[in-house]
């Protein structure tokens, strides 16, 4: 891998909210660092400070304590304007305006535009790739009211690239997006920063696309700590785990997903038969609180046939036998006979 | 869109003459295009009526139009609302404060007739006076807004702000003198007649002094379409564009309702109307067209003050809101854009 040049860093970054003399803080004594060329998400339950340290980052809340270095020059130095031209934004949810898609993405080059906001042929040119990168080139003349909001999201995405920042900020990009318009979004800033050598940090609940495309992972917990690293390592020193930690929940590093811990009242069962029918039968029994043990099962159902045409035939140990005809009256027929052979 | 200009420009020349034919003396527009020509005509009288009356009159009502339709063009567009305006927001109560000052505690000297006939140093007195208080109220409001970001709670508390102010002024009215009040009374029904020589010199560099402002801010104002996160993040100075805006809206409400009383409606129904008409949000196009729509609207409600028939000359408030407020519910009925505009 090519060796990244860092870009932005923090120092002992305390962040929060001042009200007249109160100060909440939110994170304290912050030392992160960003990279060009890098995916980073920021993950964390609600209320642990996502937004806050985006916002603190990007210079729309003022830090309390240390600070935020760009290009190595703290970022209270630059003017406004000249940090405009280091770090773009695109917040959550999506605004309410009544533009054209062409007009909203020129609204990039404000920080480079005279006090009349004239576009010279540079900007134009700077508009049109921003619009090409994201897809949004045919849709340049609807207005933004008239796109979904996976279209919305990546318009604000192509505002954020016509500023042609190194440093791009984003608050929940995938918040609201179904799941195919989620991976085209990961997917378009994956290639952001590994092919226009972007330093990107995006904040987001989707733990699964998050540990699949970032490049380094911040997670905040709810303790107010932030660990930092490869998603790999997060998992592996289990503070991924630790950070997600609910009743009732557990989370399965395999996949990134949670799993509803299941009752476990049934018995245990082994499933024979198709593969496929099999594997969706098994889903099913985890769900309904049964095990799965292929050594000394208490139960064993074979399935006969596949598909619609599939018989599913129950022996156990007890002696309980039963053929069934559909899943759902398997699920049924076990549940209950589970629940009149528990021990009272 | 160069044809709506072209459009708007004729209606306004037709407006602006069939404003000067109208009044208790019919003039006919032959005579009227004479008189500001080589200004004279076959009736003596006609010439003064026109020159020293109606001219000035329309002049007032075109300055009025394009002020108060341009400052309510930039608060809708600073505090994300489409139902801000200066009257809605209670800075038109903050300039009246200003005007009842001078007016109800200036001694036995008050009175519009003294100010007009204080002259030119009278007429800034109030010009200034009316911009201060109206800068007071904007400044609660700004205040205000950045706390409450619900439009219709932040226009609860701008309706609840113009009351706390009109009873001040009631209180102050109870223990003035009744010239005074009558005074007083007379300037809220709004008036475009007796602004004139000095004084209309005053209101239009006034007024063209606010809209250059606004014309100044034009990208500020763009850059604030997206909202003010997105704004600092493009590189804005928040704290300077909305003095700036505030600026400019003082100066405009103020010093039009120091001159010309309460006008209501102007300020929030126009830029509606101009954004529809234009279909647009970029300012640097809406300025100018606001002046223009603002300007029509104004010499089509002076022209209804006095309709043939009625010998005596409705106050242009009443007119305004005759005019303004089914045109605000309409808009807010029939355009599913308008909260597509903000929000």
């Amino acid at each position: 891998m090519r060796k990244s040049a860092e870009i932005l860093l923090t120092q002992q970054m305390t962040i929060g909210y001042k009200q007249g003399n109160k100060v909440r803080k939110v994170l304290q004594n912050l030392n992160l660092s960003l990279y060009r060329g890098e995916l980073v998400c920021l993950i964390g339950p609600n209320g642990a400070g996502k937004s806050t340290l985006l916002r603190s980052i990007a210079g729309l809340l003022p830090v309390i304590n240390g600070m935020v270095l760009v290009e190595d020059k703290p970022s209270g130095m630059y003017s406004s304007t000249e940090l405009a031209k280091k770090i773009s934004l695109v917040l959550s949810g999506s605004q309410g305006v009544n533009l054209k898609i062409e007009e909203l993405v020129e609204m990039g080059r404000i920080p480079y535009t005279g006090w009349l906001g004239k576009l010279s042929e540079a900007d134009d040119e700077m508009v049109h790739n921003a619009l090409e990168i994201t897809g949004t080139q045919k849709f340049r003349n609807r207005n933004f009211q008239q796109l979904s909001d996976g279209e919305k999201q990546r318009v604000m995405l192509a505002r954020a690239l016509a500023q042609d920042t190194p440093v791009l900020l984003l608050d929940e990009p995938t918040a609201h997006l179904d799941i195919p318009s989620r991976m085209e979004m990961m997917l378009l800033l994956q290639h952001l920063a590994h092919v226009m050598n972007k330093a990107i940090l995006l904040s987001t609940h989707d733990l699964h696309l998050a540990l699949e495309m970032a490049d380094r992972i911040w997670l905040l917990t709810d303790d107010g700590n932030i660990h930092t690293g490869l998603p790999e390592e997060l998992l592996m020193d289990e503070s991924f785990q630790k950070a997600f930690h609910k009743e009732g929940f557990q989370f399965d590093s395999e996949t990134g997903h949670f799993r509803v811990k299941s009752r476990q009242t049934g018995m245990s069962l082994k499933v024979s038969g198709d593969k496929n029918t099999v594997y969706w039968t098994q889903k099913a029994l985890v769900r309904k609180g049964f095990t799965l043990d292929q050594e000394e099962p208490e139960g064993v159902i074979t399935i006969d046939g596949k598909d619609e045409h599939s018989v599913w035939v129950v022996e156990a140990k007890s002696g309980f036998s039963q053929q069934f005809y559909s899943l759902e009256t398997l699920l049924a027929g076990l549940t209950e006979y589970a629940e009149q052979s528990l021990p009272v | 869109m160069g044809r709506i200009y072209y459009l708007l420009f004729i209606l306004i020349i037709i407006g602006f003459i069939t404003d000067l034919m109208t009044g208790s003396v019919p003039i006919p527009a032959g005579e009227i295009i004479r008189i500001l020509w080589s200004g004279e005509s076959d009736n003596q009288a006609w010439v003064y009526i026109v020159e020293k009356i109606r001219l000035p009159k329309a002049l007032t009502a075109i300055l009025v139009g394009c002020g108060l339709s341009v400052g309510g063009l930039q608060m809708q567009t600073l505090f994300r609302n489409p139902l801000a305006g200066p009257s809605e927001l209670g800075i038109t109560s903050g300039a009246s404060l200003g005007v009842a000052a001078v007016m109800l505690s200036g001694g036995g000297s008050a009175g519009i007739a003294a100010i007009h006939q204080l002259g030119l140093s009278g007429s800034w007195l109030v010009a200034a006076m009316a911009s201060l208080g109206a800068s007071f109220i904007f400044l609660i409001v700004i205040f205000m807004a950045g706390r409450l970001k619900d439009h219709v709670v932040m226009l609860i508390v701008g309706v609840m702000i113009s009351t706390l102010t009109m009873s001040l002024i009631s209180i102050w009215q109870y223990f003035s003198q009744p010239e005074q009040l009558q005074a007083y009374i007379f300037w809220t029904f709004g008036s475009l007649g007796g602004v004139m020589g000095a004084q209309l010199v005053v209101l239009a560099v006034a007024v063209a002094s606010g809209i250059l402002l606004a014309f100044v801010s034009s990208k500020a104002l763009n850059t604030l379409l997206l909202g003010e996160e997105y704004a600092q993040s493009m590189g804005l100075t928040i704290g300077r564009t909305r003095l700036l805006i505030l600026l400019s809206t003082c100066l405009l409400t103020g010093s039009i309702t120091a001159f010309c009383g309460p006008v209501g409606f102007i300020g929030i129904a126009v830029p509606h109307i101009t954004r529809s008409l234009f279909n647009t949000s970029d300012h640097r196009i809406l300025i100018p067209s606001t002046c223009l729509t603002g300007a029509l609207v104004m010499l089509i409600c002076d022209i209804l003050t006095q309709l043939p028939g009625f010998q005596s000359i409705l106050p242009v408030n009443v007119v305004t809101a005759l005019f303004g407020a089914p045109v605000v519910i309409w808009i807010i009925i029939s355009r599913n854009n308008l909260r597509s505009s903000f929000l």
